[in-house]
């Protein structure tokens, strides 16, 4: 595992942006990220996918699986139009549509930003696609866009 | 009836409470040895002869676990801690009143101290006043890392998706909400002690500023400072006590995933929310001797309007999905309501203590002395954050 911790540079649009910092459990999913892939772990004992990452399936309690690549596409479950931004990271980026994403695999749930959405478009059960957000060095984060336009 | 040995065989016999504002220009500290003071005053007891502390171990300032030391209190005896912020605040009273029930200590205090106001931040870390989201780190190690970068930055913006996706699947309306929001503020205007104690009408909620739609300024609790504290007793000595004991009479858990996992909130094989909330109200009410319709009031943690809503429901006091409507025809508001909920004006109105002031309420209507009083108030329910492993409790009169 790299090791991180250093705040993003000032100079850097994503600057004052708080950022994962990656562990012995998630590492993996951070680094597929960073090549823009959507992996998640999948039980090898019961074949359940699993979000976010963790040493033992809570479906059959196996601990071996497998990084798998899922198809990235899913539809908005629920979501908030957040319209006071409470880190000034999002001073200029409100008002902010952010899902509560359910990927069409099954049973998996994911939050992310949905982007270049007008906020007032926003549906629960909008189809979307994940797409990745280079925000530091060691960091991607999947977002969403729209996915029936 | 699934009636447990320790039931009835404790009860809070001292109350106490700072005064609550958005800016005391004190530390945690400092307000909870003023409460817990008091409540052991009210309780007619000395501080030598607490022997038990409950605390919470959630954002504090270093010194909960050692406040006997500090405060000087009595050769201790029993210890307990409790995880979460709001839902901790019955957990560590009622891991308290087991403790005392067991035999393993005679007098218990329990107490929380915020300092959650802006004016009231001494330092750049989380817990140093203020905030904690307002404070965050440049990088996150715990499951924040999967909520904040990605724009939920704090427990409302969790709270509006937990919210929408009810009002989608329910029909629950903005005038629901707004139902819960006039009520506590009606119950605050009656309180003295309460922050928050203008009128506020249906009209004033749904156009008050939104901050994270669907939920809006009057859907949020107040951020405030203060503390407050109980004293837990034998059931021997509370009868003789100053004032009238409140039994700790029913009390249980549940795991409910917690806001800042909402990757579980909606799975619907694990920890399915619906089926676990649910079983909550239903063991709290097999050990209960009162019926649903006993229940004098309902202490909800009312961080959001919504999940006072759905505290109603799982306790069973309506069917899932009729909550929204159980809110009509002022059924919250005490003293004629169907069920008055937090009759102090809650965290909305009163202050923002994790939810402990609703136990001081809940003492309160018991005794007969709250500023909203339940005629004939015999049994009230306490319920902590449904946002976080969620436990509730009964008290009663005796």
């Amino acid at each position: 595992m790299t090791q991180t911790g250093k705040p993003e540079t000032r100079f850097s649009p994503y600057a004052g942006l708080p950022l994962p910092q990656p562990s012995w459990d998630n590492y993996k999913f951070w680094e597929y990220c960073k090549a823009h892939e959507l992996r998640l772990q999948k039980c090898s004992g019961c074949g359940e996918l699993r979000y976010y990452p963790r040493p033992a399936c809570p479906e059959c309690h196996s601990m071996e699986f497998e990084w798998t690549k899922v198809s990235g596409k899913g539809t908005v479950y629920s979501y908030t139009i957040a319209h006071h931004p409470v880190l000034p990271f999002f001073a200029d980026k409100v008002p902010l549509p952010v899902g509560v994403i359910k990927l069409d695999e099954g049973e998996v749930y994911m939050v992310g930003r949905l982007m270049d959405v007008d906020p007032g478009d926003v549906k629960i059960g909008m189809p979307v696609q994940v797409m990745f957000e280079d925000v530091a060095e060691d960091i991607t984060l999947p977002q969403w866009r729209r996915a029936d336009d | 009836m699934t009636k447990l040995w320790w039931q009835d065989r404790a009860a809070i016999t001292g109350i106490g409470q700072t005064e609550y504002s958005r800016g005391l220009d004190r530390s945690e500290w400092d307000m909870a040895a003023e409460a817990i003071f008091k409540a052991i005053d009210d309780a007619g007891l000395k501080p030598e002869e607490i022997d038990g502390l409950s605390t919470y171990n959630l954002q504090h300032e270093g010194f909960n676990n050692y406040m006997h030391q500090l405060l000087g209190l009595g050769n201790m005896s029993y210890y307990v801690s409790q995880p979460h912020g709001g839902g901790g605040y019955a957990s560590t009273l009622a891991h308290g009143a087991l403790g005392v029930a067991s035999g393993h200590c005679n007098h218990l205090v329990a107490f929380r101290a915020r300092a959650r106001g802006r004016k009231s931040i001494f330092g750049p870390g989380m817990n140093e006043g203020g905030r904690p989201w307002e404070k965050v780190e440049p990088r996150l190690p715990t499951g924040w890392q999967y909520h904040v970068p990605f724009g939920l930055q704090s427990p409302v913006q969790e709270a509006a998706t937990i919210t929408r996706r009810y009002m989608h699947d329910y029909g629950w309306t903005e005038d629901h909400l707004g139902n819960v929001a006039v009520a506590l503020r009606t119950h605050g205007s009656r309180n003295p002690n309460a922050v928050m104690r203008a009128p506020m009408t249906l009209e004033d909620h749904n156009s008050s500023r939104m901050i994270s739609d669907p939920l809006r300024l009057l859907d949020c609790c107040i951020e405030t400072d203060g503390a407050c504290a109980v004293v837990v007793s034998t059931m021997d000595y509370a009868k003789s006590a100053p004032h009238p004991p409140a039994v700790f009479h029913a009390f249980t858990q549940s795991n409910q995933p917690a806001h800042y996992q909402l990757t579980e909130w909606w799975h619907s094989k694990r920890w399915n929310r619906e089926v676990t909330g649910a079983n909550l109200g239903k063991r709290l009410f097999a050990q209960s001797d009162f019926k649903h319709d006993d229940i004098s009031a309902l202490m909800v943690y009312d961080h959001f309007t919504s999940f006072a809503i759905l505290s109603i429901e799982d306790l069973g006091f309506c069917g899932r999905g009729e909550g929204g409507a159980f809110t009509e025809g002022g059924a919250l508001i005490a003293p004629d309501g169907r069920l008055p909920l937090n009759t102090h004006g809650g965290q909305h109105s009163e202050a923002f203590i994790h939810g402990f002031n609703n136990v001081i309420e809940a003492v309160r209507q018991i005794r007969g002395v709250s500023t909203s009083q339940v005629p004939d108030a015999r049994a009230v329910v306490v319920i902590e954050a449904l946002t976080d492993p969620c436990g509730a409790f009964i008290l009663r009169s005796n």
